[in-house]
């Protein structure tokens, strides 16, 4: 992301072998994992639905916010 | 004496500047004057009778990777007036390959870029590994340009084998790739493509999918050395997902000082408020020093289909793509059987689009029938036959299906980037490339070829949005200054002398049509162009429209591999 220029919404590239869980703990430590979870996949629905075997991969955007109202 | 003088010409020279009558000359396959008036004599004088002379086109998004090796000419490019093609787009090239990947990577190829695994068999050789090589095996049967990038899930399966495919690099393996690419760009390679889209044959993520940031980010340094391009497919149809890889891109752009391009910048009903929020993304970029190229297409897509074969038009209906993905044997027996075929019914009139897409079965053209007693039916609507027959028409196209053993090609015709009042403002912003056109690939899918006459037809004749001068610098000078092709896209004395000469009020694509002239007598789409007269490469003339296709002249052929990447003074 640029230092310069505020990105519309926030978002962090995923870990090798991260896991929703894994970034839930990250992004949000201080919220319950289960809760941070449920929003995070709500934000992310290309990711939660993207069919197997093609999972989460480490260039894929996360999104840390809700699209604009 | 030139060797050629082209008089009476009306020439847009490429950089946007008002057109003028005038004449231009060629020596040792360069322009060696050009001017109101060029006094001389040459070898050979061709009249224009005031018709446009440009620079030739350049089609900066192609995949003839595959075809280049056994068709030098990139057929039907050259006619189109086509002169310089850019091959290895999103991630995908013939090369560097070891003999080892030869079979995962032409299974990747043909299942993104829909070449017929027969025709890929009958026509490629494979006697190369390197980038080098690759560029050697068909250099000398060349008669268009053509620059090739180098491409990213190449330089993974190079380094990393298998391990390409599962996850991200270590420093070391990212290293080596950094040399790869600079051997790459050393041999002639134009730049750097990759992908956050794509999958493979296995529906799994493309190899360059798996890099971290932190590879990418190296690999763009490599390009900042060579003053290279890189080329990206980021997730095209999301606005969200856009504007975020369009940071991403200004943030390597600036960092690296390099130019990023990104295709396709695509205009669907489903979202018609992705361009203006990407392109003013690219604008807040561009200010803040970023160069960022977005490509448009010109034409509306087209998807053709025959039910053998998963295609993305049914994606999003879930009985649909189930039966689909069955054997052909399975699929016949779903389409008859009574239940499954109410649920077909209903899903095509009751679900949600495809990405990018919108989809109505009724309005779907019979394209190709494989009974001689059902082809009166080709080039009508599913809802002009069905009113005829007083039947429903999906239930309609499940008994022709059936009827032909899967055999029926169905088109669904102009289903996005179909707005044409959405699409003239973007095409014409002075920040978007004309592009996308993905000329070598989905050759049985639909036609990927004529984009360039299009431009002038739709958008210069029909729509009246860019200027005929403006036009022809989208299609040259435009692209060559951003993918660093010094030698060409404008007519100035001492470049090369890629010229095409065209009328103006009847420069079309032609309508789309099936031809066999695949390797293994396999078919695809294509269209013959109108209106383009007389096509140069380098100075020699490689197509003209009265003689076709012009021969080899003493056993050589007149294009060149362009590169247009050099170390940068450090």
């Amino acid at each position: 992301m640029s230092a310069s220029i505020t990105p519309q919404r926030p978002w962090v590239y995923p870990c090798e072998g991260d896991d929703w869980q894994r970034i839930a703990a990250r992004v949000f430590p201080e919220r319950p994992v289960e809760e941070a979870i449920a929003d995070l996949q709500s934000w992310n629905l290309y990711l939660v639905f993207r069919p197997a075997p093609a999972g989460m991969t480490p260039s894929d955007i996360v999104f840390t916010g809700p699209p604009a109202a | 004496m030139y060797d050629l003088i082209i008089r009476n010409a009306r020439i847009c020279d490429g950089s946007g500047t008002a057109a003028y009558r005038g004449a231009l000359a060629v020596s040792e396959g360069r322009i060696a004057a050009i001017g109101t008036r060029i006094d001389g004599d040459a070898r050979t004088v061709v009249d224009a009778g005031g018709k446009v002379l440009a620079p030739g086109f350049i089609d900066p998004h192609t995949h003839f990777d595959a075809q280049i090796t056994w068709d030098g000419l990139a057929t039907p490019s050259l006619e189109h007036g086509v002169t310089t093609v850019i091959n290895g787009n999103c991630s995908l090239t013939m090369a560097p390959v070891r003999a080892e990947h030869r079979a995962f990577v032409g299974a990747v190829f043909r299942q993104i870029e829909e070449m017929p695994a027969a025709a890929f068999d009958a026509g490629m050789r494979w006697n190369w590994e390197t980038f080098e090589e690759y560029l050697a095996a068909f250099r000398d049967n060349l008669g268009i340009n053509v620059a090739t990038l180098a491409g990213h899930s190449m330089l993974r399966l190079w380094v990393m084998g298998e391990a390409a495919r599962e996850r991200s690099a270590t420093g070391e393996e990212v290293a080596r790739m950094q040399d790869l690419l600079r051997e790459c760009l050393q041999a002639g390679a134009l730049g750097l493509s990759t992908s956050w889209v794509d999958i493979d044959h296995e529906h799994r993520p493309v190899p360059c999918r798996l890099a971290a940031p932190e590879e990418l980010d190296a690999l763009c340094a490599v390009l900042g050395e060579y003053g290279a391009i890189m080329q990206v497919v980021p997730e095209f149809w999301d606005p969200d997902l856009l504007c975020a890889r369009i940071d991403i891109l200004g943030e390597l752009s600036r960092r690296h000082g390099i130019t990023v391009s990104f295709s396709p910048l695509f205009d669907s009903n489903a979202t018609p408020e992705l361009v203006p929020r990407a392109l003013e993304r690219v604008r807040l970029q561009t200010a803040y020093g970023a160069r960022i190229v977005p490509q448009m297409q010109t034409r509306p897509i087209d998807v053709t289909f025959e039910f053998d074969v998963p295609t993305s038009v049914f994606s999003t209906r879930p009985t649909w793509w189930a039966t689909i993905l069955k054997s052909a044997d399975e699929t016949l027996a779903d389409f008859q059987n009574p239940a499954i075929r109410k649920q077909l019914v209903d899903e095509a009139y009751n679900a949600m689009h495809p990405i990018a897409m919108e989809v109505h079965f009724p309005d779907f053209i019979v394209r190709r029938c494989h009974l001689p007693h059902n082809r009166a039916l080709e080039g009508r609507s599913l809802k002009d036959i069905a009113a005829e027959r007083g039947c429903d028409p999906v239930e309609l196209m499940l008994d022709l299906a059936v009827e032909e053993n899967l055999q029926t090609c169905f088109s669904a015709v102009a289903v996005g980037h179909n707005n044409l009042a959405r699409i003239t403002g973007p095409l014409s912003d002075p920040l978007v490339q004309v592009g996308s056109g993905d000329g070598g690939a989905h050759v049985t899918r639909f036609a990927t070829y004529g984009d360039t006459g299009y431009l002038f037809s739709c958008f210069v004749r029909e729509a009246g949005a860019l200027s005929l001068e403006q036009a022809v610098y989208k299609l040259t000078g435009q692209i060559a200054r951003n993918w660093g092709l010094a030698d060409r896209g404008e007519l100035r004395p001492g470049l090369a002398a890629d010229l095409v000469l065209f009328d103006p009020d009847t420069i079309d694509r032609g309508p789309e049509i099936a031809v066999e002239d695949l390797p293994g007598a396999g078919y695809r789409y294509l269209r013959r162009a109108s209106g383009v007269e007389q096509v140069y490469v380098n100075g020699q003339l490689a197509y003209s429209a009265e003689a076709g296709y012009a021969d080899a002249r003493d056993g050589k052929r007149y294009g060149k591999i362009v590169s247009g990447a050099r170390p940068s003074a450090a």
